[in-house]
Parts: structure tokens; sequence; C-alpha cells
């Protein structure tokens, strides 16, 4: 296949791998010199913790926060107008969570980093 | 709220997306600046006496009285190598006699309040439990000083909050 490397697995398994993601298993049948075709099984290996959390956003500490900030991202508090007017990070704008939509989000520079924090662990 | 705002703006197509997790309560809890109606005036940080003296736990009560009486305060903070708060020295224990280790003569794991804490809270504690100073620590357990009544009280009257 293109692209794809072979593997032994163990014993009789074969997987074919394309892009290191697993695409293919093959199984040796004794009745065969190859691999039998009827025994492929198409298993997309599934998404490790670690890839998961690259796709989501970054949870950050306070000493990252305050590198970032170093290096120019903006801050985002995104609880209600009222406990932003109460008490808010230094330099932080507000934008809602309710309100958080496109129109809002225009707001925000994009391509400079962005930080959003609430109260606490919510 | 915050992840899922931050999930929200990433599927806004948003790329460079960050979760301050811990949130402004963390941010406070540490003593650093906030911004507002209830900003860094009207808490405790900003009235926070940082020059209380502090030992540790192998030191000899002699020792600590001493340096408890050179520094002009009546209290001393026992302390580790970080300055986490491990206990505190009061006038009582600071007036025995008797060569005693820091470690027999503290008060162990004294209650202490964050710099965030607002000033106006602060002193209605000390008033409701009659006490005359309140210890402030970050939310790490280290040490930042000590918030006497009376630097409190004055700071409210001044701002015109008590």
């Amino acid at each position: 296949m293109f692209g794809s490397t072979g593997r032994k697995v163990g014993g009789k398994v074969f997987a074919i791998l394309v892009k290191g993601k697993l695409l293919v298993k093959l199984r040796k049948d004794a009745s065969t010199p190859w691999l039998n075709p009827a025994r492929v099984t198409l298993r997309p290996r599934p998404r490790s913790a670690k890839s998961r959390r690259s796709e989501m956003p970054t949870p950050i500490d306070r000493d990252e926060v305050q590198r970032l900030l170093d290096n120019g991202a903006q801050l985002v508090e995104v609880l209600p107008e009222a406990e932003y007017e109460d008490e808010h990070l230094p330099g932080a704008i507000s934008i809602p969570l309710k309100t958080l939509d496109t129109e809002t989000a225009q707001r925000l520079e994009r391509e400079r980093a962005v930080i959003v924090y609430c109260y606490d662990y919510q | 709220m915050s992840p899922r705002a931050a999930a929200r703006l990433e599927s806004l197509g948003l790329k460079d997306v960050y979760d301050y997790v811990a949130g402004k309560a963390d941010w406070g809890s540490f003593g650093l600046p906030i911004e507002g109606r209830r900003d860094s005036a009207t808490r405790v940080a900003a009235h926070t006496r940082t020059d209380v003296p502090a030992c540790g736990l192998g030191d000899r009560l002699s020792e600590a009285c001493e340096r408890v009486r050179d520094a002009g305060w009546d209290t001393c903070f026992v302390v580790d190598k970080r300055r986490v708060v491990l206990g505190r020295l009061g006038r009582s224990a600071l007036a025995r006699d008797g060569d005693t280790s820091v470690e027999e003569a503290m008060t162990p794991g004294p209650s202490t309040v964050r710099p965030s804490f607002g000033l106006d809270e602060a002193v209605q504690r000390m008033q409701a439990q009659n006490l005359t100073s309140l210890p402030v620590t970050r939310s790490d357990g280290v040490l930042v000083g000590v918030l006497r009544r009376e630097d409190a009280e004055q700071a409210l009257t001044r701002s015109g909050g008590h």
C-alpha cells in the first residue's frame, strides 16, 4: 500500500501501518503460503490519551500564564460581566461564556495566543 | 466554565488557545495583582506586614525569643526551608522558661488567610474572634506575613469602608 510499512506483530499476524496508524491486520493462514485476505480486518488504532489531549485546548498553570503574557498573549475572563467588574486579572478583557460567538470572538486577534479563565476549577 | 470557553474558541477557529484552569482564585491566592472594584487595595495582601520574624523547627526557643525581641514583634512563625508555615509561637510560648525546642513550644498549624482575602472580612473575623492579627499565607502554604488588626482597621477607615 502507498506509504505503508509492514510489521510482524506476533506469530502469524501482520500489521500494515500508514503514517504510523494501524490500517490493516492480516493473519497468515496455514492453508496459504501468504496472507489470507478473507481474514483482513480494519481496526483503526484507538486514539491515545496523549493524542486526544493534543486536540484539546492546553491547560496551563499560573507560571505558564505569566510566561505567555510576557510573550503577548491575550487574556479573557469568561465569567459574567459583574464578576469581571468586581475583580479580574490585569489586562484581561471580558467575554462572558454566554456571549461567546463569532461576533464577540472577533475582538481577539487570531495570530496571538489566547488564555481563558474563570473563577477556579468550575 | 473556562474549558467550555476554550473549546468554543477553538470551534470558532482560534488555534492557540490555553485554559488557565485554576482561575483568578488561584491568581489572587498567590498574592498577584488584581484589578476591578475589589482591587488589591481592598485585600489583605496590600496591608500585610512582611517583616514578621520566622524560625525553624530545630531552633531553640531561646534563640527564637531573641530574634522576636530584636525585631520588635511579639510573635514568630515556624517555617521550613521553603517558608511553608508549620506553626506559630505566640506570647505565651515565647514567655516559657527552660531550654526547649521551637517544635515543642509552638502551636502547630495556625489558621491563615490568603493574600486575596477581603480586608473587610478580615477585620470582621478578627473582631468576632478577638484576634490582634491574622497570618497570611499563599495557596502553597508559604508565609507572606501578618495582617495586624490595627493596620486593617485604619485602612478600612481611610477607605470609608468601616
